[in-house]
Parts: structure tokens; sequence; C-alpha cells
């Protein structure tokens, strides 16, 4: 009897994979904008194009004239066309604050593409407190002084050290994972129960005030002997409603289709007749060493 | 005595002269006769023809309507018509003429049971003198009929059961209590011409689960799966749990037991129903005009009845198999008044993998335990103190619970013990109280109180205790609704043509807020945060009339109902109405006509966030209103001794259905209808079904081609597309053989066609976090069709009669080719390192084996 069971549960449980064919399927190549551009930075960033669900996307296929309207608050800053090297586009203007910018952009045969967002105002305060190391883990305390307002955060964590390749040391920044069970996080639940090396949040808990995170930053990921972390730098950005949007809609997509497991989707752009996101912030960034 | 002799001549010849003569007065020829209006003027008209008198009471005839038109007749036959349309006997004499008088009418009540439990029997062709209309008896075994006879033979035909004859004289007795024997136990059996029995006028599908036995996956006889075997209801995808009837939504199917709502039908995964096979009386399939009662579902509703229990004897049976063993028990408290049933069902996955799990752990730091398990404890009372009163008490509790458990346990000077657990599990309680009572023979009312809950929870822990530090990091949430209800209706005979039905009902809906809470304990700090939504409560009154007139060879059944949903916020009134016309052609062919408006109020938000096989319910709001489905579905019935087949097809419009424009609503946003769109939606198909039985072997067949789409507002350009319930074609196929006595040979095959859903049609790279990360992009909804699912299972089920009790064994093999059927579909890497679309399929070949001992 037992046998039997085993066999069944074997049986059962060892589910099988298999390819699918996709057959024919028609889309429509759209044009995808990648700028998230920080306050008081040059206006740039990148074009490319959507690709087939089975083929490899790149962000540095398209070369050429792109043309590019770039509005700032409903009043035409610039209207010309702009050289696209490896997808990259760069305009030679400075995003001010509490300035609203459109961009048109136009290439080849494409739809002309539209977006439009706020840059924000607000400069943080951020005060890094201490990073303790525990068995196991670091631990990251700071503090965040809210600005008056409802506001949306991207916190970003990564480590600056050594990347020892062939016998040379090369200085180098790898995005750390961390989770915290901070209540702030959880209008992203993701960071509650997984590592991630960024998080997004909100004020809603403590608009206006100050208030103090603690981060735990597992230490397996520093046991490569290849890098040796020097410090940690804590990157905090006040975003954008666009740009918080969009990075929670990729948070959400677990990626399956069909089935009990399978996901919402529709992920978030605000680019009109195409892909991406044209988006602004504000950042602080500190750095505390790793004794 | 001759002179006795010689009187006995004359009277003989004076009765002979004078019967001559009536016949003479009664064989008078009439040449044209035209009539319509009251009876009375068509007795003058008559009696003008004939020069007969006619002899009668004024209230007799009065009232009586009278219509016809005939040639070349005679008084005789226009008498008997009389006699047929306005219940008026007649009597000839030579001094009086014709005498009419009124016929007596008797309604008599019948309730049919098994000879050794009690059990009623559901569905048992009923046939009687004069009989009018095809008649069975109905989910409590009862039936009615009218007739003007003085005596009366009812006789009770029922495939399983010795034919038993019961006469009576309905001016004496209003009502029969007919106790069938089981064939298995006929050492003679009666010859009977099955042929001449009536095709029954019923507009639902009726199934006995307990009698025909269809083992599945594991060799699990579940009682939802003889269900999926009719044509027009199929699964939502293989793995998935929940019916699709005709297109629509699991959630616009109402399954009821003993009349109180099932929220969660199926176990984790669909492998089998929360219905276990042996409490299962029978199990009633509305896909046609719904009954009024319960009509707040747009698809069907799924009427289970629960065994009432052995009134004789105990009864017991025991079940052992390879994903769940059972145990039954029923039998008398006070004989043949007060009966208990009690079925319990376990699966325990969980029991035989935890030495695995144990072994493979063995020289591990960390062990785990992972844990799936169902169950369903299903109790009843039943208490009958005489033939006009029934109580009945149900209770059900099930559910599933499905855990993750880690723990690493150091011993070194940290202490450390690291533990981790994640569970995911719901649970159905209902509680029914059922008041059947026969005020008459003519008029039956029911009293319902129910009370349903289902709940879900969802649990995520992280605990870390060390030596100077203990850490705990939570997160569960849980939702879930009450249905609470009470319905009274009554069944009232009006006349010997109309059948009335009505009632009224309220049920008062909580739907509890979606909770989210997150505990946190480190030595910074300690917080304990509950997120929630609004739970919201809403209630639906309803009151309905639905009559039933029989006519020649047929009825028609109209009524409408009308329900009001109310809110704190909005309310809406709905009315419903509904007509079935079926009519035989004669007694083979039978043909079937519906029409009805169904609307609903309540509706599951199907998929999450955190991708999760979790079911949220939900109302409509005061921006949604209530979904609606008009259908009209037609059916064609053939019917022979040994052959049986069915075409039918329907139509269905439906009005205000929801969809989310993104797939799934946004719970960590906290507000779960934020996305929810509507629109409107068309599903139609075509059903067939055939049996062929003969004595030894049964070939069953079922085909469903059926369509459904949907049309929102802001999803594909706002053009119609294939909802993720459409599953063009359908194919159903059991094959039974009786081999011997004690053994026999089942195969049945299912094919689907597979269903739609989104997938990216298109990817891209976003920048995140300064890292490429990889997008796709969804154009359409239900842009791509998983392939085809199909499985051959056959099985052998042997049963062998004891002294003092009977097993039951099933042996068999699932999915025999092992087909790789798609349960899930993913973006992956082929073996050349390129992208590709893959499915992931379980429940391959796999064996089945069931043994049940019944006392």
């Amino acid at each position: 009897m037992k046998l039997v069971a085993y066999l069944f549960l074997g049986l059962t449980l060892a589910s099988c994979e298999k390819e699918l064919s996709l057959g024919k399927t028609q889309f429509d190549k759209k044009l995808v904008l990648n700028c998230s551009i920080a306050k008081d930075s040059l206006i740039e960033g990148n074009l490319s194009e959507s690709v087939g669900v089975l083929s490899v996307p790149s962000l540095n296929t398209l070369s050429g004239n792109i043309t590019i309207m770039l509005k700032r608050n409903g009043l035409v800053l610039y209207n010309d066309v702009v050289r696209l090297d490896s997808g990259r586009f760069s305009l030679p203007y400075i995003a001010k604050a509490n300035s609203e910018y459109e961009i048109q952009v136009a290439y080849s045969d494409f739809p002309t593409i539209k977006a439009k967002d706020l840059v924000p105002a607000n400069s943080l305060v951020v005060d890094l407190d201490t990073l303790t190391e525990q068995s196991g883990s670091f631990r990251l305390k700071f503090s965040l002084k809210d600005p008056p307002g409802s506001h949306k955060y991207l916190l970003q964590l990564s480590s600056q050290g050594k990347q020892v390749v062939n016998n040379d040391s090369l200085g180098t920044r790898i995005p750390t994972d961390f989770s915290s069970s901070d209540k702030v996080f959880l209008s992203s639940l993701r960071t509650v129960i997984l590592d991630d090396s960024y998080s997004l949040f909100d004020d809603a808990l403590f608009e206006g005030q100050k208030q103090d995170f603690e981060l735990v930053i597992p230490k397996y990921q520093f046991t490569s002997k290849s890098f040796v972390p020097e410090r940690m730098v804590l990157r905090i950005s006040c975003i954008s409603e666009n740009m918080f949007a969009y990075y929670k809609s990729i948070l959400e997509n677990t990626h399956i289709y069909g089935g009990p497991l399978a996901t919402g989707f529709g992920q978030f752009t605000n680019v009109d007749q195409g892909l991406g996101i044209f988006s602004f912030y504000t950042f602080t960034q500190k750095e505390i060493l790793i004794r | 005595m001759r002179w006795l002799r010689i009187l006995s001549y004359i009277t003989l010849f004076f009765l002979v002269a004078v019967y001559a003569e009536a016949q003479s007065v009664l064989d008078t020829p009439i040449g044209e006769l035209e009539c319509k209006g009251s009876l009375s003027k068509c007795l003058d008209l008559l009696a003008g023809q004939t020069n007969v008198s006619f002899n009668y009471k004024n209230e007799v005839i009065d009232k009586a309507k009278f219509q016809i038109k005939v040639q070349n007749t005679t008084l005789k036959a226009v008498l008997d018509e009389i006699r047929e349309k306005c219940e008026i006997d007649y009597a000839y004499s030579n001094t009086l003429g014709i005498t009419l008088v009124q016929q007596p009418k008797f309604y008599v009540l019948g309730s049919v049971v098994h000879s050794a439990s009690s059990e009623r029997l559901t569905g048992v062709n009923i046939t009687y003198t004069a009989q009018r209309v095809a008649l069975e008896s109905d989910k409590n075994g009862l039936f009615s009929i009218y007739t003007t006879q003085e005596k009366l033979e009812v006789i009770a035909y029922h495939p399983l059961f010795q034919l038993t004859k019961v006469v009576i004289n309905p001016s004496e007795y209003k009502f029969i209590y007919i106790r069938m024997v089981p064939i298995v136990t006929l050492n003679e059996i009666e010859v009977y011409q099955r042929d001449s029995i009536k095709l029954p006028l019923k507009n639902f599908d009726e199934l006995s689960p307990s009698e025909k036995i269809v083992p599945t996956v594991g060799g699990e006889t579940d009682a939802l799966n003889n269900v999926k075997l009719l044509p027009g209801v199929s699964n939502v995808s293989f793995g998935n749990g929940g019916l699709v009837v005709r297109g629509g939504s699991p959630d616009q199917n109402s399954t009821l037991v003993d009349g109180v709502p099932v929220y969660k039908t199926f176990h984790l995964l669909g492998l089998f129903s929360v219905l276990n096979t042996s409490s299962i009386n029978n199990i009633k399939v509305h896909k046609d005009g719904l009954p009024l009662k319960y009509s707040n579902r747009l698809s069907s509703v799924i009427d289970v009845g629960l065994n009432n229990g052995n009134k004789q004897k105990t009864s017991a049976e025991a079940d052992v198999g390879i994903l769940s063993s059972g145990f039954s028990i029923n039998g008398p408290i006070v004989k043949d008044k007060l009966s208990y049933a009690l079925t319990c069902r376990r699966t325990y996955f969980d029991l035989l993998s935890l030495p695995l799990q144990r072994l493979v752990d063995n020289n591990s730091e960390v062990k785990s335990t992972n844990r799936l398990w169902c169950f369903d404890v299903i109790g009843k009372l039943h208490f009958q103190p005489n033939y006009k009163n029934q109580f009945s008490l149900m209770s059900y509790n099930g559910g599933d619970q499905l855990n993750f458990e880690t723990r690493f346990l150091v011993d070194n000077e940290n202490q450390t013990d690291e533990q981790t657990k994640s569970g995911l599990g719901w649970r159905n309680n209902l509680v029914g109280f059922q008041w059947h009572y026969m005020a008459n023979s003519r008029i039956q009312t029911h009293l319902e109180l129910s009370r349903s809950t289902y709940n879900l929870n969802f649990l995520d822990r992280y605990s870390l205790n060390q030596k100077d530090l203990e850490l705990l990091n939570e997160l569960s949430y849980n939702n879930g609704l009450t249905d609470n209800r009470i319905t009274i209706d009554a069944d009232i005979i009006l006349n010997k043509n109309n059948m009335l039905q009505v009632g009224t009902g309220f049920i008062r809906y909580a739907f509890e807020p979606f909770k989210q809470n997150y505990t946190t304990k480190n030595l910074v700090s300690s917080f304990d945060t509950l997120l929630t939504t609004q739970g919201v409560n809403a209630s639906e009154t309803m009151m309905y009339a639905e009559n039933k007139t029989y006519f020649k060879g047929g009825n028609v059944m109209y009524g409408v109902a009308i329900r009001y949903f109310d809110s704190d916020t909005f309310n809406y009134l709905r009315l419903q109405p509904k007509l079935i016309l079926t009519q035989n052609m004669n007694s083979r062919n039978q043909l079937k006509f519906g029409l009805s408006v169904v609307n609903q109020f309540i509706h599951q938000a199907p998929n999450n966030n955190l991708g999760l096989p979790i079911d949220i319910w939900l109302p409509i709001s005061a921006q949604f209103k209530p979904m609606t489905v008009t259908q009209l579905s037609s059916k064609y019935l053939l019917k022979k001794t040994t052959f049986e087949s069915s075409v039918g097809i329907f139509s269905k419009y439906y009005t205000n259905m929801l969809e989310f424009a993104n797939g799934g609503p946004r719970q960590a946003e906290g507000n779960l209808t934020k996305n929810l769109v509507s629109g409107v939606g068309r599903a139609y198909g075509l059903e067939l079904a055939s049996k062929y039985s003969k004595s030894d072997y049964s070939i069953y067949t079922a085909y469903t081609y059926c369509r459904s789409l949907l049309t929102v507002e802001g999803i594909n350009d706002n053009m119609a597309y294939f909802s993720r319930y459409d599953r063009p074609h359908e194919v159903n196929l059991l094959a039974e053989h009786k081999l011997n006595e004690t053994d026999k040979l089942l195969v049945s095959f299912s094919y689907a066609s597979g269903n739609p859903i989104t997938i990216p049609s298109s990817r891209y790279v976003a920048l995140v976090n300064g890292e490429q990360v990889i997008i796709e992009e969804f154009e359409k909804v239900n842009n791509f069709r998983l392939p085809s699912t199909h499985h051959l299972d056959i099985s052998y089920v042997h049963t062998r009669s004891y002294a003092k009790f009977r097993s039951t064994l099933i042996l068999g093999i699932y999915n025999i080719y092992n087909q790789h059927n798609p349960f899930m579909v993913y973006l992956g890497i082929n073996k050349n390192d390129e992208p590709s679309l893959k499915s992931r399929s379980y429940l391959p070949i796999t064996p089945m084996f069931k043994y049940t001992l019944s006392l």
C-alpha cells in the first residue's frame, strides 16, 4: 500500500514541462522610451523598440536621426532632429523643479510617441545613522524627513567596493538586496516578503514627519571572493506618480500566464502610442563605510 | 326451480333490452356538430339533433365550458369528450334520458422510498390509471396525482428497482407510500414494456452519483465529476477547480447542498469536489430556466440532495484510496422516524509524504515539512414524525490546507533557531434546517433556514531566535463572506391542470473586509499592523410565483421572480421572467423550449497580484449594475427502450459583465474593485448527448460546441473577444461493460479545446534600478489559446457480497497514454537559450485504487 502511494505521489508531483508553439503572432512594434531624469540633470534617455515575445529585446538597436519636440509648461523648448547613438539621446536642457515637461519623439515609420511628467520640487533630508553587523546580516539605520504634502519614494541600495577581475582590482558598485519589516514598505508587498535591491513606499504613514528606517542586509551576497564591499550606498528618490506606478507594476508581475498562479497584467506606461516611461525625480544619496 | 329459471331469463332479457336500447340511444349518429362556449348551450344543441333529453343540476353545468367540432360521430363519442374535458360523467335511463353528474375529484400524494432504508427515491417513473401526463418523483421522493377514478392503480418504475404496483381507493386514501425493492434481491424479473412509460416532462438533468460509479484520478468517485459528463458542462481549465456551464464563469453556478449554498465547490487543483459521493442522494442540474427560488446566478443551479439516513437499520461504509479515505455511517435513532447520517473524508498526501521528507532531510540541518490536505465532514439528522411533516438538519465543514514549514536549528553558541512557515487554506461551513409540511394532498410547504460561510487565509512567517536576538516577520491575510438565508415556499395543486409554486426569501450577505496583517518583532522595534478594506453588508429579498400548466402531452412552466438587492449606498430591483414549454410529440419524442432572464448580484474576483489561487467574493456596486443574462434554449429528445438521444441549442445574451482591465484586482492598494470595467457578453452553442444500453454494456457520449464572447470598453480595442471560459469543443465518452455479476470494466475519454489565456504579445527592455529588465507587453486580452486537453482512463470495478457486508474494489489507470495537459504557461528558455513559451503539466499517467467496504 505504501509503495503504491509513494509511486503515485512521485508521479503526480513530478510535473512535466513542455514547449508550446506560439504560431504566427502579430503585434505592432512600438517605440520604447526609457527616460527617468533627476532634477537639475540633462534631459536625456534611451529609445528602443519592442520585439516579438520570443525575441530578445535590446536597448541599443536603434540609431539614426529622430525628431524630438520638448515642451516645458506648454511652451516649446526644442523641436529638431537629434542623433540617436546606440539608442541614447540627449537634449541641452536641464530638468527644472516644479516644471511639467512634454516630449514628442518621431522615428522612422513608428507612430509618434508622446509623454509628459512633472519634476518634483522637494529636496530630501536623509540622515544615515548606523550600519551594524549581526550574525548573518548588516543592519542599516537611517531617517528621512518627509516634506509637507503627499510623496512617493524609491529606495535603492548598492554596495561600492573592489571587484577582482584577472588579478586587477576595479572599483565597482553592485545593487544590494535588503529586506525590512518596516510598515512603510507595505505598499510594495514583495519587499516585505522577498529580498530586493530597491523598494517603493509612500508617506501615508508619516506625512510631513521624520521617519526612522531599518534595513536588513543579508551577508550571503558578499561571500564572493571577487567582490570586497567597502561602502554601502543609500539612495532615496522622491519620484513622480508616473514613475511610482511604473515601478510598482514591474514589481507585481509574476510572469505566469494561465492557470491558477497567473498574475494580473498590464504594465503601466505614460507614453502615448508607445511604451516605457518618461518621468522625473529628485534624490539624495548617502554612503557609509563597512567596517 | 323452473319458475325461477324463467324469471331469470325474463330479467336477463329485460336487462339486455334496456342495455340494447341504451346502446342504440348512445349510438345515435350525429352528422355534424359545432359548438363553442357554455356546455348548457352545447347540450341544447345536442338534444335538438338527437332527440335525447339531458338531466342535470344547474351547478354542475353552469360554469362548464365546452368546445367541439365533429362530423359523422355518435352521441357516445360526444359524451365521452364532455367527460374528458369537463369531468362530467353520464348515465342513461329510458325514463330520464341521459343524466349528467359531476365526476368525483381526488388528489393523492405519494412518497417513494427504498424498502430497506426508507431513503427517499427521486426520479422514479410513476404511471397510473387514466394517466394524462408523465410523472416522476421529485427531489423529496414525492409525487402528486389528480384522478377521477374510484380505483387507482399506481405503478412505480426505476431501472435499479423492482417494478412496484399499488392499488388504492382515492376516496379513502389520500397518501400512497411506495416501498421499492432493489433489483439485486429479485428472484424473478417482471417483464414490463418500458416504452409504455411516458417521457417525463422535466427541465433538468438528474444524476444519482452513488448509483453510477465513474472513477477518476486516484480512483476517486467524485459526485460532481459525473456532472462534468453532461453536455454543456466543462472544467474551467485543466487543474482549475470550478465548473463552466454553457460558457459562463464558475461563479455563475449556484451549488446548493440541501438548499444551502456552497461558495467553494472544489478542492485544490480541482482534483475532486467537496461533495462526498456516499452522502449524496441526488443531483439536479438546471441549465434551462433556473428554478425561480434559486435564480440568482446566471448559468446554472446544481441542487444536491443529501441522504436522510437509514431509518431501518444502521449501515456503514469505509473506503481507502490513493488520494483519500472516508467513512460514513447512518442509521435510525428512532426506528422509522428519526435517522442520522455522518460522512467524513480526508486526503493524506501529507501523512504519506512526511516519512519521505524526513528521509530527504536526514543529513540536512534544515528540516522541512510540506503538507497538503483536504477534508470534508457532512452530518445530517432527519425526523419524520408522520407522513405530513419532515424535519432535517444538516451541517458541513470542509476545506483545504497547504502548509510549508522549515526549521534550521543549530546547536552553536548563539543557539540559532530559524523557522519559516507559509500556509494557504480555505474553509466552507454550512448549516441548514428544512421543514417540509404537507397540509393536505394539494398543498405542500417548505421552510429553509441556512447559514453558509466561506473563509480563506494566508500566512507567511519568518522567525529567528538566537541567544541575544529575537526576530519575527509575519504577513497574513484573510477574507470571506457569510450568507444567511431564510425561504418559505408552497407547492399548490390548483386543479388537475395547474400546479402553482409561490415563495419568498431573504438573504443577508456579509462580505468580510480583506484583512492584511503584518507583525514584526526585533531588537529595535515591534509592531502589529492591520490593513483592511471596507466590509460590505448587503441583502437580497425575493418573491416568486411559478405555475406549471399541463395540457395534452406536455406542460408549460411560466412565472416571475422579483429580486431586490440592497446595500448601504445602493439598491436594485429586478424582474426575472421565465417560460419553459415541454411537449411530447409521442411516446418517444419530446420538444422543449425555454426563455429566461436571470440576474446576479455577487461575483468572484478570480485573480490577484500575489499570484495565489484565492477567490474573493464581491457584491455589485452603485457603479456596476447587476449582471443579467437572457437565455433562449431548445432541446429535442428521443427515447427508445435501449437508446436515448438529445440535441439542444442555446443562446445567451449578457449585460453588465465585469472584467478586470488589467487581469486582476490590485489588492495591495486596498481597493479590490479599482480596475473593474463592465461590458456585454454572448454565449451560444450546441449540445448533443446519446446513451445506448443493453443488458451487459452501455455507452454514453456527449458533445458540446460552445462559444463565449465578451465586449468590454477599454479591452481589446472595444472589440468582441473570447472569454477565458470559451472551450469550443468538448467530448465525453463513457463505456461500461459488465463482465459478469460482480465485475465491470469502464473506459472514459474526455477531450476539451484549450481555453484562451492572456500572454504577452511583445517584449522590451526597461531600465529599473540601473539594471536592464525585460518587460512583457500585453496588447490584447485572451490572445493565446492553450492546447486542447484530453485523457483516457480505464478502470475495473469488482463488487462482492458477503454474508454481512459488501465490498467494492476499483483498480485502474488515469491518463493511460500519459498526455501532458497544460496547467500553466510561462516564458522560459529552450535548449538553444532562446526565449520559449512553455507549459507545465501535472497528473501524468497515474494509478487508480479505491477499496470500499459497506455494512
